[in-house]
């Protein structure tokens, strides 16, 4: 697989004789007359290129700026500079600028072609140390900021809270669709801070039945209850003077919402089945999909607790709202997967990009991540297409979703639903595509939300 | 030194195609003082003419750009002169 090389020169001839050179060899070749154009294009990802060659004098910005420019965004692809000027003052200036290499005119083609391919060996073994890098510490199960692909302002907002209160003991409320990464933005606040060297505890609190994850949280004595063999070292405890992430908080029943804010004011826990009191040292960091605030109001969470809990709010935009990070984000997975499988050579069309970008991505990045680990296992070419990452009979995933469907044919073929009946299949189906958040699909639906309530707790009937 | 063979010979005779087109364009721009015109064609035809093969041309581009920069209409003038009569004769003789 031959590599992708920008060229930039406002002189057509030499763009097209470069263009002409290097697609003879199996190049794939992209033109632009203008660097500040070619900038704003890798700037914003309509670009994806593996080296740049661009001249040194140019009409808006100068190669030496674009490279100034380019190594500001901290872009590691290679640009070699094409100069007429033989000074080695230019020289030294396009190398200090963060040029690869430059050539001098007239242009040696052969002298180019080294240029260009030790450009793309020496970006092939950056990369594959990065992947390693990234790998290892997959492997020895650590994250770091470097975890946290984004440029967006929503994910930026959310590093820089994170980076702020990690040096605090503050509690902190993590809130954002399912899969937008609530748990990474949690690793990052401990590893930021003082508490890295201790350790870091998740629990999910919807996935541990209601009667063991009071045990699982606070531990309990040997034979408090049926079952309890052993005593148990709860994870307020284990924790130490770490993180103790308590997802899908919004899940927590009352009473243990009730124990919860017990802990939070005094700093200490009773195992079950024990007199004893113990001081807890970690901090406590929670996350949740749901709107914490509508849950207080429908006396599902207590307000108090949540009032505890939402000392330092973050919130972490769905991937849908931060579109400009999708193509990173793209791409580090398939190097972390690349890696971990060791497949070598396979990257995106251009058509698959724009369709990574128009996607509406529900499952936010967890999905993103669980479609490009597919792709780049099932893809048979070393290009990757749009219907690898995003197969046609999954583009909608509201098809696949036929209890609730809103299906006119069904309609004509049975017996004709009531209007009650279809009123109610319609809001069933518009609270599963907003993925139960009621405010949203009251909103949708253009009706308020009190009737909406009113509608799903007659259907509970 | 250009490696001329790298260059198609359907793109050198497009480049002198262009060249010619650009000479004339010079003749005009002098009669209307468009210097900017002149030393832009001067810093192209200077930075890619032995790129495709033109060693000749090279000398001819720097001489038009650094006449036009000075506005020095004397030079221009023989600077474009020279320009076509070296056109010319690469398409009569090379192409």
């Amino acid at each position: 697989m031959k590599a992708r090389i920008a060229l930039i020169d406002d002189d057509r001839d030499t763009l097209k004789l470069l263009s002409n050179f290097f697609e003879n060899l199996d190049y794939t070749t992209f033109l632009y007359e203008d660097a500040l154009k070619a900038f704003e294009d890798i700037s914003n990802a309509k670009l994806n290129c593996d080296v740049i060659v661009t001249d040194f004098s140019l009409p808006n910005i100068s190669g030496i700026e674009f490279t100034k420019r380019m190594k500001s965004l901290g872009n590691q692809i290679p640009i070699i500079l094409i100069t007429a000027n033989r000074k080695v003052e230019v020289a030294v200036e396009a190398i200090h600028a963060g040029a690869y290499d430059f050539v001098v005119k007239p242009i040696h083609f052969p002298q180019l072609l080294v240029s260009v391919e030790r450009a793309l060996h020496l970006a092939r073994v950056e990369q594959d140390n990065q992947t390693l890098k990234t790998v290892v510490k997959l492997q020895e199960g650590t994250t770091s900021l470097e975890g946290v692909i984004g440029k967006s302002p929503g994910i930026k907002h959310a590093l820089d809270l994170a980076r702020r209160v990690s040096q605090s003991s503050s509690n902190v409320l993590i809130s954002g669709e399912s899969g937008t990464g609530k748990e990474i933005i949690a690793k990052t606040i401990h590893i930021l801070g003082p508490r890295k060297k201790f350790p870091f505890i998740a629990i999910n609190c919807a996935s541990i039945p209601e009667n063991l994850l009071e045990s699982e949280l606070f531990g309990h004595a040997k034979g408090s209850f049926t079952g309890a063999s052993e005593k148990k070292v709860g994870l307020f405890e284990e924790a130490d003077a770490g993180t103790l992430f308590l997802d899908e908080i919004g899940d927590l029943n009352l009473s243990l919402q009730a124990k919860l804010l017990r802990v939070l004011q005094e700093r200490k826990i009773k195992r079950i089945g024990e007199n004893q009191y113990r001081p807890i040292r970690a901090r406590i960091v929670c996350a949740t999909h749901k709107n914490l605030r509508e849950e207080v109001e429908k006396k599902n969470f207590r307000e108090d607790l949540f009032f505890r809990l939402n000392v330092i709010p973050i919130w972490i935009p769905p991937l849908r709202e931060r579109k400009e990070d999708i193509i990173p984000l793209a791409e580090f997975f398939l190097n972390k997967f690349s890696a971990l499988n060791n497949i070598r050579g396979k990257f995106f069309s251009n058509d698959c990009l724009e369709a990574l970008i128009k996607h509406p991505w529900k499952g936010n990045v967890r999905e993103l991540e669980n479609s490009i680990e597919r792709a780049l296992v099932l893809a048979e070419k070393d290009r990757i297409e749009s219907d690898d990452v995003i197969p046609i009979d999954q583009a909608d995933t509201r098809e696949t979703s036929t209890e609730n469907a809103f299906d006119f044919s069904r309609i004509s073929q049975s017996r004709l639903l009531s209007v009650e009946e279809l009123i109610n299949k319609y809001i069933s189906y518009a609270l599963e595509i907003n993925q139960g958040v009621k405010e949203k699909t009251a909103k949708d639906l253009q009706i308020d939300r009190k009737t909406l309530y009113r509608r799903l707790k007659e259907m509970e009937h | 030194m250009s490696f001329s063979n790298q260059v198609p010979h359907e793109m050198k005779v497009v480049y002198i195609q262009r060249r010619l087109s650009d000479f004339a364009e010079c003749s005009k721009a002098i009669a209307t003082g468009d210097y900017s015109f002149l030393e832009k064609v001067g810093h192209q035809v200077k930075g890619n003419a032995e790129s495709f093969g033109f060693d000749a041309l090279s000398p001819i581009g720097i001489a038009l750009e650094t006449a036009a920069k000075e506005k020095n209409i004397e030079e221009i003038k023989k600077a474009v002169h020279d320009f076509g009569t070296a056109v010319a004769n690469i398409q009569k003789t090379e192409l």
